[in-house]
């Protein structure tokens, strides 16, 4: 009995195993978002059309597996045809002649003014570019709620715009129970989990308060930045919140999630909320506004961009689908199915006719400026490490009022990041 | 009289109080798996009430529906199954030769490679990954079946266990008499020793099989595509697209811990006698 | 055949020989591929600044490990996994001696018992980890429901460092606990009633006859069990990483192990030297480990 039934399965799972359906062709796109998946895969259906002996497979996986598996895969031929991936691993495999310099047909298609300078400059490494700017990785924004702004007494079309104002807002939004404990935040800060995006958050108040991860040196290396009154300032401002103010708390729920089922008043994200909101709270009454500014008034605008392998910049139909995925056609279909902005140019009137929310995402005021990621190797190194010691830092209530803890804490962090860039050879006074 | 009734309460008590103390040490075994059981049929509103409930007001199959819409969790079954058992035929296999050529034979060189197999399964796997890893990239072998199972197609453990059952068994007398009867050495192992080997053999089959079932460190190095993965890395990368989403997640994992279940219910007692034989090694 | 030394053989032995190797060949040749070399080539490793990416591989010598008594990071891998070994080793020692010492005498229902307390053993870590992470939720979590009914304030299980590595270690033990009862009843077991009837004679009852029978003949067991389970938490990795994962999840320094920064080195930073370097560290811990084991063992006969 026993043994016909182990049979019976096996025979069956080989049966599955084999079955995959052959084509012809297969163009293998990989990405470290999950929420991409589906713009692909629209992508490759609608590819397809035009093409059909070609079929598109699409894998998304968490960032830190993708990563490993495309640096390792792309050496060996083994990786995807397509995929698209932060610069600092892009600038690993360049670095190792492992991608693929654009050929002319992609080079002047990305030069024919359907980027912006900045995007085109971005990927420009050592006069060759690399690959086309998909979409905005990083431009992210200040989203509140304009119910609980008008019920704690606040005007719903004057979000604040700076720090000083956003937190004595948060304080007038944040609902305490009985005992006076947090129930929901007035600013949903990022304070644990998803290593190196907290570290990113973080820089969002740490930028405009005057100071950098990590700085250039005149002699073309890097040092830390934020062994500085600007960084004690960005750092005292999250304890503040967390633990003087208490507009936030570790035990409510955060983020997107806290933003989508109003439990949080405020919070700082990138474009893809929207869509969040509108499948799963469609009647949420909540306003987008730029970046709070405090000695700056910037916004991080991060190119991320989709790159072939060499053996893809082989083949034509590879080139066609990496023009098709940044075309006018597909530009609307990526903030439709994934909520992240197109970073080449389109016209972007119909989408904001119907959720105007997109307005500042697609249409940023001239006044804001944009900052990048340094694009050097080790800054997910480091944004990573600094996260495991900002998350500690920020639990700590002995922070509170104590400038002494406070500068030693900034200054270990300092000392890490020094650490990892000397490591890197990449550290210079 | 009274003293024997008195020592009869004295025992029941004692029965009572440990039977109460060995339920509730069970309860805490049990909990996470009502739990998740529970989680897995609520809709997903009814997960966020609190105070929480242990049955769902409104029951619902659709978390499971979800689930398989989702992501090929049936793929990710087969692949457990096929790296599961190849691993596990392949273990059997040459533990079974390699036990009966070091219990039976003398040859030189002998002690020292039966050394070398035993001193190999001190070093914990995942210490030596990277190097494996590397080598695997030069064979591109990453993101393939083979590349999956290599490193679990032996086992010191295996040769060590059908060694000592092999010597202790099978006497060199039989051995003998095969021989004169005209039967060659493989005749020997194939239809004398293998027949006596049932019992441990089932033992280190069932440990070779959850070995490989709940790989994970390794899979998850190796596997690129949703094709490959087995049910612990695809539920990995399910709990990753949909963090918080618990009815969802909890669906997902009564459907990876199910299968496990179903072997330990139809072989409890074949399981434990084997973990306790592993267990004995030292 | 000379050089080799076989002439002392006769020929019917020589072919035994042949028929020994033959048969040995492919085992050895998987041993030596998935096994010996691997091992060997970590240690190599382990003394270059070894990439994934790149072809310049420069030798450190000892640098690596130089860096590592540096490196807080590291550090705190080791302190935490010592942390989590140690407590969970013990704590389920504790727990699981008197379950074992109840089931293996003449208890009703205990078969069954030992299948509920044996089942976590079995089932899957991913699964699982899951499945603890929505029991430590903070806010929804049963956990703290329980916790709530004896008048408990809310903890959050996996947000506040000191706690997320206790959140980890009562995992595990549920997760081991029917392992360490399951050898301690074999050990209890093997213990002839002859013992505790001499002891009967001699007065000893109940904690008596526990303390000075069962506890010294069960030693060998008892050492056993310890050692393979500190092995085993010395190798956690699948939990952690299933717990960190996603956002809300647990703090990643705060649970950071060994085997977490082994492959956060080699795999994600791809410092391979490095990471092997860490790797040898953890070898030469579990090699200690089963020495002594063996040592104890030794004397113990």
């Amino acid at each position: 009995m026993k043994k016909t039934v182990s049979i019976l399965t096996l025979t069956l799972c080989l049966l599955v195993l084999m079955s995959c359906p052959v084509f012809a062709k297969t163009i293998n796109v990989w990405t470290g978002f999950p929420e991409l998946e589906p713009f692909y895969k629209w992508a490759g259906a609608e590819f397809s059309k035009t093409h059909p002996e070609i079929e598109v497979k699409v894998l998304s996986t968490s960032l830190r597996e993708f990563e490993q598996k495309l640096v390792t895969s792309i050496p060996t031929g083994t990786g995807p045809e397509v995929f698209d991936v932060g610069p600092y691993i892009a600038i690993k495999l360049i670095d190792a002649d492992l991608l693929p310099v654009n050929p002319p047909e992609l080079d002047s298609y990305l030069k024919s003014g359907a980027w912006s300078q900045f995007a085109v400059d971005y990927v420009t490494i050592k006069g060759n570019t690399y690959g086309l700017p998909l979409m905005n990785g990083s431009r992210a924004a200040l989203f509140y709620n304009k119910d609980m702004f008008i019920e704690a007494g606040l005007d719903p079309n004057k979000p604040p715009t700076n720090y000083e104002e956003l937190m004595e807002a948060a304080q007038k939004l944040t609902k305490y129970d009985k005992s006076g404990k947090v129930i929901r935040s007035g600013l949903s800060l990022r304070i644990s989990g998803g290593g190196s995006g907290l570290t990113e958050k973080f820089r969002f108040v740490l930028h405009n308060a005057g100071a950098d991860l990590i700085v250039p040196t005149k002699n073309g290396k890097w040092k830390n930045g934020i062994d500085n009154e600007a960084g004690r300032e960005a750092l005292r401002y999250y304890i503040d919140a967390l633990h003087k103010y208490k507009v936030d708390d570790p035990q409510v729920k955060h983020d997107s999630d806290a933003f989508v089922t109003e439990t949080t008043a405020m919070f700082l994200r990138e474009s893809w909320v929207i869509g969040e909101v509108n499948s799963k709270n469609p009647n949420l009454n909540y306003g987008v506004a730029p970046m709070p500014g405090w000695k700056r008034y910037d916004t991080l605008s991060q190119p991320w961009a989709i790159y072939m392998s060499m053996e893809g910049a082989q083949s034509k139909e590879v080139i066609e689908f990496m023009k098709f995925l940044t075309s006018t056609q597909a530009a609307p279909k990526l903030i439709e199915l994934s909520g992240w902005i197109p970073e080449r140019n389109f016209d972007s009137e119909p989408l904001v006719k119907e959720i105007p929310q997109y307005e500042f995402f697609v249409n940023p005021p001239a006044e804001i400026g944009y900052y990048a990621d340094p694009v050097i190797p080790a800054f997910d190194e480091i944004q990573t490490k600094v996260a495991d010691e900002l998350m500690e830092a920020f639990l700590n209530k002995k922070l509170v009022d104590n400038p002494k803890e406070l500068d030693k804490t900034v200054r270990k962090i300092a000392k890490l990041i020094d650490s990892v860039l000397k490591r890197n050879n990449a550290y210079g006074k | 009289m009274a003293k024997i009734g008195k020592n009869k309460r004295r025992e029941l008590l004692h029965a009572i109080l440990k039977h109460l103390g060995l339920l509730m040490g069970s309860f805490f075994m049990v909990i996470p798996f009502l739990w998740m059981l529970s989680t897995s049929f609520k809709p997903e509103v009814e997960v966020l009430i609190w105070p929480p409930r242990l049955l769902p007001n409104d029951p619902t199959y659709l978390n499971f529906v979800e689930l398989f819409r989702q992501a090929p969790f049936f793929r990710f079954f087969c692949n457990s199954m096929l790296v599961s058992t190849v691993s596990t035929i392949v273990i059997l296999l040459t533990s079974l030769v390699g036990g009966f050529i070091f219990a039976k034979y003398r040859f030189p060189g002998k002690n020292f490679l039966f050394l070398l197999i035993i001193v190999t399964a001190i070093v914990p796997f995942e210490s030596y990954v990277i190097p494996l890893y590397t080598m695997m990239v030069k064979w591109k072998w990453i993101n393939t079946y083979q590349g999956i199972i290599a490193p679990y197609l032996v086992m010191s453990f295996g040769i060590f266990l059908l060694r000592q059952h092999i010597s202790s068994t099978i006497s060199n007398e039989l051995m003998d008499a095969a021989r004169i009867d005209g039967c060659s050495e493989l005749r020997i192992l194939t239809r004398i020793v293998t027949p006596l080997c049932k019992s441990s053999g089932g033992a280190l089959g069932i440990f070779a099989f959850t070995q490989a079932w709940i790989a994970f460190m390794w899979p998850l190095l190796m596997a690129n595509e949703k094709e490959l993965f087995n049910m612990e890395i695809g539920l990995t990368m399910f709990q990753f697209k949909f963090s918080t989403n618990y009815s969802l997640l909890m669906a997902g994992s009564i459907i990876s811990v199910s299968p496990m279940i179903f072997i330990f219910v139809l072989l409890r007692r074949q399981i434990i006698e084997s973990i306790s034989l592993t267990g004995l090694k030292g | 055949m000379q050089s080799l030394g076989l002439d002392k053989y006769s020929s019917s032995e020589r072919s035994r020989f042949l028929f020994c190797y033959l048969m040995l060949l492919p085992i050895l040749a998987l041993f030596f591929l998935f096994r010996v070399f691997p091992i060997i080539k970590t240690f190599w490793m382990s003394f270059f600044d070894w990439k994934l990416v790149g072809k310049e591989r420069p030798f450190l010598g000892l640098g690596n490990y130089l860096m590592l008594l540096s490196d807080d990071q590291f550090l705190l891998s080791m302190k935490n996994t010592f942390l989590y070994a140690g407590a969970s080793v013990i704590i389920c020692l504790l727990l699981s001696l008197p379950i074992a010492v109840v089931l293996a005498k003449k208890t009703k229902f205990s078969g069954f018992y030992q299948a509920i307390y044996f089942l976590p053993y079995i089932t899957p870590l991913v699964p699982m980890a899951v499945a603890w992470k929505w029991i430590y939720d903070p806010r929804y979590g049963i956990l703290n429901y329980i916790l709530s009914i004896f008048g408990i304030e809310p903890i959050g299980w996996l947000i506040y460092p000191n706690i997320a590595i206790w959140a980890l270690i009562i995992m595990n033990v549920w997760k081991n606990l029917g392992y360490n009862i399951v050898l301690l009843m074999v050990g209890l077991k093997n213990i002839s009633p002859m013992y505790y009837e001499a002891a009967s004679i001699d007065g000893a009852y109940g904690w008596k006859c526990f303390r000075y029978i069962t506890l010294p003949l069960l030693k060998p067991i008892l050492l056993y069990v310890l050692v393979t389970s500190t092995i085993n938490a010395f190798n956690v990795f699948t939990q952690v990483y299933v717990m960190t994962l996603g956002s809300q999840a647990a703090p990643g320094r705060a649970v950071r192990v060994l085997l977490y920064d082994i492959y956060e080195n080699g795999f994600r930073y791809f410092r391979l030297g490095y990471a092997s370097a860490e790797a040898v560290v953890l070898t030469i811990i579990v090699i200690t480990l089963t020495l002594i084991q063996f040592k104890f063992i030794k004397s113990e006969e």
